[in-house]
């Protein structure tokens, strides 16, 4: 009787699972990657963190994510299949737990991003970017760049691309330009994309094992959720079972907060 | 004239500043190509005018205004040639075919990192990242890119917990590396350094792929003294709180000492303790903690926090000390002395209940404990690329005693208790390769020794030890010398989506238990008063683990199969068991993901419990003054059913989350124990055959949600428990039924950014049944209220109450404590001050009851009163 009553229940979770996303998959092109040195603090001009971004490129879609986070999510998965009995509580943490997949032919972004220990995605539309395009040229890496200005989320970019690359993509939301993006920096300096590797990529990749096990949600359900993880981190951390001590849980709040508020300039500054 | 420059301007502005520019891009195939760059420069220039990106359906369209005659347009598509031509400078249909051509892409490569990465290690240069305000080396890691230090100490790399935390290589302080990173000025240090991917085992370094990294500290200086100090006093009476923690580093040696004492009723003995599971498990599996034979008449403690009614003056001396020696050996010590004198005082009502009349004793009891002791730890390791070995010497010493008064009835009773334990053991570890396999051995041995001795002033149980004759003193001895080994091996194999591990071994255990009851009439009591038992257990066991993982299920499958023996012997009284039994122990567990907000997880088990020598031996023991006990019965044996399944949903977006779990075990136990209380209240204990079923069903719920406008967190839970089992209460057999349920609440609200206020209540409802007889509802609450305040960064002020209260039959008692803290740090210095004012009502009593199938106990606690206690924390 017990049993059946479970089988019951099983079933009837079973039958709400439905897997019907029509997703992106190719053989890749390229790999790129980017440098991106960032300031933090709006004041404080002495901590200035980096971190490796890495742009994946196919024909019809490009894959943008930070290297760390690639490293560690590889890592999970090559985990899943293997010998390791210990469980992992703990799950990967960089910077940047954003990832971005622009879809070429439907002019679609969909952006991925973890907060406290769920990955959340949804779509919305290519931004839009006016670019202006100027006469100077540098050359990069050995490729004939030419610059380009333009005003994004709040702050004005200066862009250097090459039009030998004929890929309307960059690093981040930037693309659009007619070649690829090398160099991509605000003129405050805060937020400076460098190109460090070129490289041809072949290997497969299918858009759904990133995708796949994302909780979807709208752009404004994804504003509110950040909106309460910045009001209070540890809501976000309660899972259910599990009761944490009260002190513990403060103090965890008042640092993160406290970092939250130091962490006082994002590279969108306006929707 | 300028009249007529000025239309000629205007004029062609409007007309000719639009050009517009279409046309289709396809390869020469007649397929569309989308995505391919359509330029305009400049004439014979690199200049671009404008440019526009062609559409899936290969269309593109360039508006630009121009006043040139003649510009160039070029299409450019990977993949394919570039095509540039010189059109006229009008709005016309363009279509180009694209020739396929394969792009040779320019590998291209800089690296400008200004972290040094170097293989799998990355380097973090300290100065670059330190700042003022920082003291210790924790401080800077939080800085450190990828690196987190969360607020219990436990370090994280890219969010995963680190595996090690070495000092120069060295592993001087396993898990409890917090005392160095908290400590060890970050002046000290040169580098931060991550070893990614590291296998802490160099011999399972190519086979066992470690995902973990762990953390590596250079110092500056060869030579490095350094630490950190806590000192605090306070009154009524005189309290003292100290911590000095010094360390020392060098390339060979590293130290970290730290003295540590106080008389505010904080137990600093708990860090001894060992934390990691893996201990944890090896203390239970090997016998090795300290037990008690013989005790004094204790009171019984309150169930909330021991920092309230602790009575204690406590010494606590650890140093440890690391030696790196030649060949990859290491060798390290870990000694601790302790040193403890607590008191309590109190008294207890005490009422056995039977079923003729019922038996009142009061006690006022005034208790002393002396807790004296010392644990070291010698280990050797070798850590290689071959092989590794680990070996452990550890001997605990505990030279402890007891003395308690007891007015019972307004005549005074006196015991004096020797409860000292000694131990020496083994363990070594090793693996190494065995053609492809990696085998793992495990061994310990361990001898114990308990010599423990209570005396009794005035002598106790006359009717059965003294003739019905009132005497002096009595007195219990007890040894009990215990030999245990335990030997395994084991591998892992792994096939497709199962790994397998299989572990074979054995254990053997031999004790000697002799004990005997001395009066000061008579030394010569009968056989009925003296143990001389020896007692032989052994298992061989082989243990298959099997996993099994697939997209959303996990599946775990143990199936040990032991083999048990048991001889045991009692010569002079003519005594004797044996069992030979072989056990199937099976567990199987699953766990299924159904989507990112529902997860399903159950488990079913069955075990075997055996017992142990203190549930088996034929003479008496008189373990405290009242109460004398022989277990003459075969081994106890529990076989044990147990089932669980657990329904968790989290929605993070809603931020609600609830979760349901329930639990069932029924165990049939060969042996039913009857307790026989005498009029004087002294009890005796005896064990009668009988198969008899225990049944327990346990259902507990959890459900929260963050209100995002009122900044609140709400948790509701509700645990319900329903036990149903047999005993023998004076010669009948009884069916008892216990039900209790406890619903508790707890509010969380930030009222602003500096004030939070927490509330949590809980309500317990206990009932019992005996016989199908209900006995009233007993009914237990107890409320929490704090306010944190946060004033400044480096302040913090708090207010802490708790109320309990207890409904108990008739009864009812009430109890309230406050607590303020206030904590001020000076920054630049970084010293922390603290006051502490804790009980601020001076609730100096604590009444609690307890009650068990045949008594009724009421337990009046004296508490710590008021106190005051300012605290200081500096750096050395």
């Amino acid at each position: 009787m017990k049993l059946k009553l479970i089988f019951i229940i099983m079933f009837t979770f079973l039958l709400n699972i439905t897997h019907s996303q029509n997703n992106l998959k190719d053989t890749l092109k390229y790999e790129i990657i980017y440098n991106l040195s960032y300031q933090e603090n709006k004041e404080d001009t002495i901590n200035i963190k980096s971190e490796e971004m890495i742009l994946k490129i196919s024909k019809n879609f490009s894959y943008y994510i930070s290297s760390n986070n690639l490293k560690l999510r590889n890592m999970l998965n090559g985990l899943q299949n293997s010998d390791e009995t210990t469980i992992i509580k703990s799950r990967p943490k960089s910077k940047f737990l954003f990832t971005i997949i622009k879809d070429y032919n439907n002019d679609k972004i969909i952006f991925s991003d973890r907060i406290g220990l769920d990955i959340y995605s949804f779509e919305k539309q290519m931004n839009k970017i006016d670019w202006v395009l100027q006469n100077e040229e540098i050359e990069i890496l050995g490729y004939k760049c030419k610059k380009a200005t333009a005003s994004f989320a709040g702050r004005d970019y200066i862009a250097w691309y090459s039009t030998e690359i004929s890929i309307s993509d960059g690093p981040y939301k930037f693309q659009g330009l007619p070649g690829l993006i090398f160099s991509i920096y605000d003129t405050n300096n805060h937020y400076k994309f460098n190109i460090l590797s070129l490289k041809k990529d072949n290997t497969y990749f299918d858009t759904k094992d990133e995708i796949f096990n994302h909780i979807k949600i709208s752009e404004k359900e994804y504003k509110e959720l950040k909106r309460k993880y910045r009001e209070k981190p540890s809501s976000m951390l309660n899972s259910g079972g599990m009761t944490f001590p009260k002190e513990l849980l403060d103090k965890g709040d008042q640092r993160a907060k406290e970092k939250l508020k130091y962490e006082n300039n994002p590279l969108e500054l306006e929707d | 004239m300028k009249k007529i420059l000025w239309i000629i301007i205007l004029f062609s502005n409007c007309v000719f500043s639009q050009i517009v520019i279409k046309g289709k891009i396809e390869d020469k195939n007649g397929n569309t190509i989308s995505k391919a760059n359509v330029l305009i420069y400049k004439k014979a220039t690199e200049n671009i005018i404008t440019y526009n990106i062609s559409d899936n359906n290969g269309n593109y369209s360039i508006s630009f205004p121009s006043s040139y005659e003649e510009v160039d347009i070029q299409v450019r598509c990977m993949g394919y040639e570039t095509i540039t031509e010189t059109i006229e400078n009008k709005s016309i249909n363009k279509n180009f075919t694209l020739i396929e051509k394969v792009f040779e892409l320019k590998d291209v490569v800089v690296k400008s990192s200004p972290i040094r990465q170097k293989g799998d290690t990355i380097k973090y240069f300290v100065n670059s990242f330190s700042k003022e305000q920082d003291r210790s080396i924790g401080d800077v890691l939080k800085r450190m890119p990828g690196i987190e230090v969360l607020s219990d100490g436990k370090i994280l790399y890219q969010g995963r917990p680190i595996n090690k935390y070495y000092i120069e290589g060295l592993d001087l302080l396993e898990g409890k590396y917090n005392l160095a990173n908290e400590n060890l000025p970050f002046k000290e240090v040169t580098q931060v350094q991550i070893l990614e991917n590291h296998q802490p085992i160099k011999a399972l370094d190519s086979l066992k792929f470690s995902d973990q990294a762990a953390l590596n500290i250079k110092l500056k200086n060869a030579y490095t003294f350094t630490g950190q100090a806590r000192l605090g006093s306070g009154f009524s009476p005189l309290l003292w709180d100290a911590n000095i923690t010094p360390m020392l580093f060098t390339k060979k040696k590293q130290m970290l000492t730290t003295y540590q004492a106080n008389n505010t009723g904080d137990n600093v003995a708990s860090q001894l303790k060992k934390h990691t599971i893996e201990d944890l498990l090896n203390q239970f599996e090997n016998n090795s903690e300290k037990t008690d034979w013989l005790g004094i008449q204790q009171l019984a403690t309150p169930n909330f926090s021991e920092k309230r009614w602790l009575d204690n003056n406590i010494h606590l001396l650890s140093g440890n000390y690391l030696h790196k020696l030649k060949n990859d050996y290491e060798l390290r010590v870990n000694l601790s002395y302790l040193n403890d004198y607590q008191q309590q005082n109190g008294f207890t009502n005490t009422e056995f209940i039977t079923p003729t009349n019922t038996i009142t004793i009061l006690e006022e009891k005034q208790n002393h404990f002396f807790f004296n002791s010392l644990q070291t730890n010698l280990t050797l390791q070798k850590n290689a690329s071959k092989n590794y070995f680990k070996n452990s010497l550890e001997f605990q010493g505990f030279w402890d005693s007891q003395r308690g008064t007891i007015l019972l009835n307004n005549q005074q009773l006196k015991q004096q208790l020797s409860n000292e334990f000694f131990r020496i053991s083994n363990q070594l570890k090793t693996i190494f390769p065995l053609g492809k396999q990696m085998i793992t051995l495990n061994s310990y041995i361990g001898l114990n020794k308990t010599p423990q001795t209570l005396n009794v002033n005035p002598g106790q149980f006359e009717n059965l030890i003294n003739n019905n004759l009132p005497y002096d003193e009595v007195t219990q001895q007890v040894d009990l010398k215990t030999f245990y080994t335990n030997n395994s091996f084991g591998f892992t194999k792994l096939i497709k989506r199962f790994s397998v591990e299989t572990k074979i071994g054995f254990q053997i255990e031999n004790q000697q238990l002799n004990s005997e009851i001395l009066t000061s009439e008579n030394f010569n009591l009968v056989n009925e008063f003296s143990n001389n038992l020896d007692w032989f257990r052994s298992k061989f066991y082989l243990n298959i683990t099997t996993q099994y993982k697939k997209d959303k299920w996990r599946f775990e499958l143990t199936t040990p199969i032991n083999h048990h023996n048991f001889q045991i012997k009692d010569t002079p009284l003519q005594s004797s068991e044996n069992l030979n039994q072989v056990t199937f122990e099976p567990r199987l567990s699953a766990i299924y993901d159904v989507n990112s907000f529902w997860k399903i997880n159950s488990s079913i088990n069955f075990t075997n419990q055996f017992g142990t020598i203190n549930q088996i031996h034929y003479a008496y023991i008189l373990q405290n003054y009242r109460n004398l006990q022989r277990i003459n019965a075969p081994i106890p044996q529990i076989t044990n059913q147990n089932f669980s399944i657990g329904i968790a949903y989290r929605n993070p977006i809603k931020t609600l989350f609830w979760n349901v779990m329930y639990m069932n075990s029924k165990s049939v136990n060969n042996l039913l124990y009857q307790t026989q209380v005498s009029t004087n209240g002294a009890s005796e204990l005896k064990a009668i055959e009988q198969d008899n079923n225990r049944n327990n069903h346990n259902i507990s719920t959890r459900a929260s949600k963050y209100y995002s406008k009122i900044k609140s967190n709400i948790t509701l839970n509700a645990t319900f428990n329903l036990q149903s089992f047999q005993q023998l209460l004076n010669n009948n057999l009884t069916d008892i039924k216990n039900q209790s349920l406890v619903v508790g609440n707890k509010i969380d609200t930030d009222i602003t950014d500096k004030m939070n206020v927490e509330y949590q209540a809980n309500w317990t409802f206990s009932k019992n049944k005996t016989q199908n007889q209900d006995n009233p509802t007993v009914t237990q609450q107890s409320h929490i209220l704090n306010l944190n305040i946060y004033p400044a960064k480096n302040q913090y002020f708090a207010v802490k109450s708790e109320y309990i209260n207890n409904n108990l039959f008739t009864e009812r008692t009430e109890n309230l404590f406050t607590d303020l803290i206030y904590r001020y740090t000076i920054s630049k210095k970084k010293i922390d001050l603290e006051f502490q004012l804790s009980n601020l009502f001076n609730t100096t009593n604590y009444r609690t009851i307890n009650i068990s199938d045949f008594s009724y106990v009421e337990t009046n606690f004296n508490l710590r009163p008021r106190q005051v206690l300012f605290k200081i924390r500096f750096t050395l």
